[in-house]
């Protein structure tokens, strides 16, 4: 089973993340014979992405980054635990969704939301235009209208769908890094994200054209 | 309505409305303040004392899988060993209590009836086994000749002797289920007196043969009546003689009391105070307070 499994991962995760795995697990290698600052390097690293994925999940900026400090705190700590056996990448994430699932639990009835601004970049620019053209609204009042839409309908899911919505489609990462990182089988991931999107669909349908 | 840009999409998905939540970025200066706040909680996190409990969960780690396992077995096996204990306790005591041998006991030196009524313990058991216990010297050899009959239990000469007997205490026949405790102090003050009662007590539980066997025990039980009626005679005798020497003036019952307080009530002029208070006129009746 074992066998099978590393088999299946060896097969799927692509080169460029396998190259990527390799220098991570370099620079760890570095920090657990003691070279402490190499650790900062990691953390420059992931941190932009440690706190994406983390913010999209709790919706509110300053639980976020206070639990991203806590997950690279976290991570420093226990990096002498590592063996190696996933990539850091999987590691990191795997604190990282954990203190936020953790965090939401505890937290489930104080619901604050406090948003990012949204940057015209990569290709989200091309949605707003084409959102605003048909819809003739001001620009700015929209996007910050669709904004509150879209983490309010992100919010109503689960916190299991939410964390698969958000590796998948916001994070990009493959269903098997997130089943790896959530320890689920391939096909739970599938069909979370399967019925989110459904719940997702029918919550913000007015700005589906 | 303005011409559309060649390259807006046609058709708006939820993929394309989430890929919106990548753009939702932390400014550049944010991560100057995360990075002096993460400095400031890794110092913070050096000098923090943990809980001793911290270091070892965080040893046992590796075979943190085995946690649930070896707890499931450590309770089962703190259950069956608990369990084992109490029954194997348990079945010590029963032994104890029922299968005690009689003519062990009556090996115990206690060598006349007038000890055996001074003593008045309060425990069932241990009094009928004083009752048994009183010897004399020839008691060794008595114990011989008793081992050979049929042995009889502590508890079966407690559940005779309690079952002939009705007196309490005070020698006074009640209802209430009589003491073996009781029984002792009665004959204390029977032995002085009475000495039929004294030999027909004596005779009954076996005082003569130093030893009890069953056949004694069914004369026991036939015998006790005997003894009881003797008591109540010596009793109703006693009572009698007090009354008329004016010692002895029995408290009244509740219903007596309450009868004598009506009695005296309406003997004196409280009736009369009562009745002035209520005044008739022709067609009213009026209380005065």
């Amino acid at each position: 089973m074992a066998f099978t499994k590393a088999i299946s991962k060896t097969l799927v995760v692509a080169p460029a993340r396998q190259q990527q795995a390799d220098a991570d697990l370099e620079v760890v290698r570095r920090v657990q014979a003691g070279d402490v600052a190499a650790f900062d390097q990691l953390m420059v690293k992931y941190r932009a992405r440690i706190y994406s994925v983390i913010y999209n999940l709790c919706a509110n900026r300053e639980d976020a980054a206070d639990l991203t400090q806590g997950t690279f705190i976290k991570t420093f700590q226990s990096i002498n635990r590592f063996q190696g056996q996933s990539s850091f990448f999987t590691w990191l994430y795997r604190i990282a969704v954990n203190a936020t699932l953790t965090h939401l639990r505890k937290n489930r009835l104080r619901t604050f939301f406090s948003f990012e601004r949204i940057t015209e970049e990569d290709g989200s620019s091309e949605i707003i235009a084409a959102l605003t053209d048909k819809t003739g609204a001001d620009r700015e009042t929209f996007v910050k209208e669709l904004q509150e839409k879209l983490n309010e309908a992100l919010q109503k899911l689960s916190i299991n769908h939410r964390t698969v919505v958000t590796l998948f489609e916001i994070d990009g990462l493959s269903h098997d890094e997130i089943a790896e990182i959530m320890q689920c089988s391939v096909g739970t991931v599938r069909s979370r994200l399967h019925y989110a999107k459904q719940l997702l669909q029918a919550e913000l349908q007015p700005y589906l054209r | 309505m303005p011409d559309r840009p060649s390259n807006l999409p046609s058709r708006v998905t939820v993929e394309d409305l989430l890929r919106l939540k990548r753009a939702e970025r932390p400014r550049p200066e944010f991560w100057e303040d995360f990075e002096r706040d993460l400095r400031q909680r890794q110092l913070a996190a050096l000098v923090e004392r943990k809980p001793w409990w911290n270091g070892l969960s965080a040893s046992t780690g590796r075979f943190g899988w085995l946690r649930l396992p070896v707890g499931a077995t450590a309770v089962l096996a703190l259950t069956l060993l608990s369990v084992r204990e109490y029954s194997s306790s348990g079945g010590h005591a029963s032994v104890a209590l029922g299968n005690k041998p009689v003519s062990g006991v009556a090996a115990s030196p206690v060598s006349t009836a007038f000890n055996l009524v001074q003593s008045a313990p309060a425990a069932v058991s241990s009094s009928v086994l004083a009752v048994v216990e009183p010897e004399s010297p020839r008691s060794a050899e008595s114990s011989e000749a008793a081992s050979e009959r049929p042995q009889v239990s502590s508890r079966e000469v407690a559940a005779l002797v309690t079952r002939g007997t009705g007196v309490d205490e005070m020698g006074i026949s009640t209802g209430r289920e009589p003491l073996s405790g009781s029984l002792s102090i009665d004959l204390a003050a029977s032995g002085t007196a009475d000495s039929t009662l004294a030999d027909a007590t004596a005779h009954s539980i076996g005082f003569e043969d130093r030893s009890i066997s069953t056949s004694r025990a069914h004369r026991t039980a036939e015998a006790l009546p005997t003894a009881v009626a003797v008591t109540e005679q010596r009793r109703t005798r006693l009572l009698a003689a007090l009354g008329s020497a004016g010692v002895y003036a029995p408290e009244p019952s509740a219903p007596e009391h309450a009868k004598r307080s009506v009695i005296r009530y309406l003997a004196e002029d409280g009736w009369d105070r009562s009745m002035s208070r209520l005044q008739a006129d022709a067609d009213r009746l009026s209380i005065r307070f």
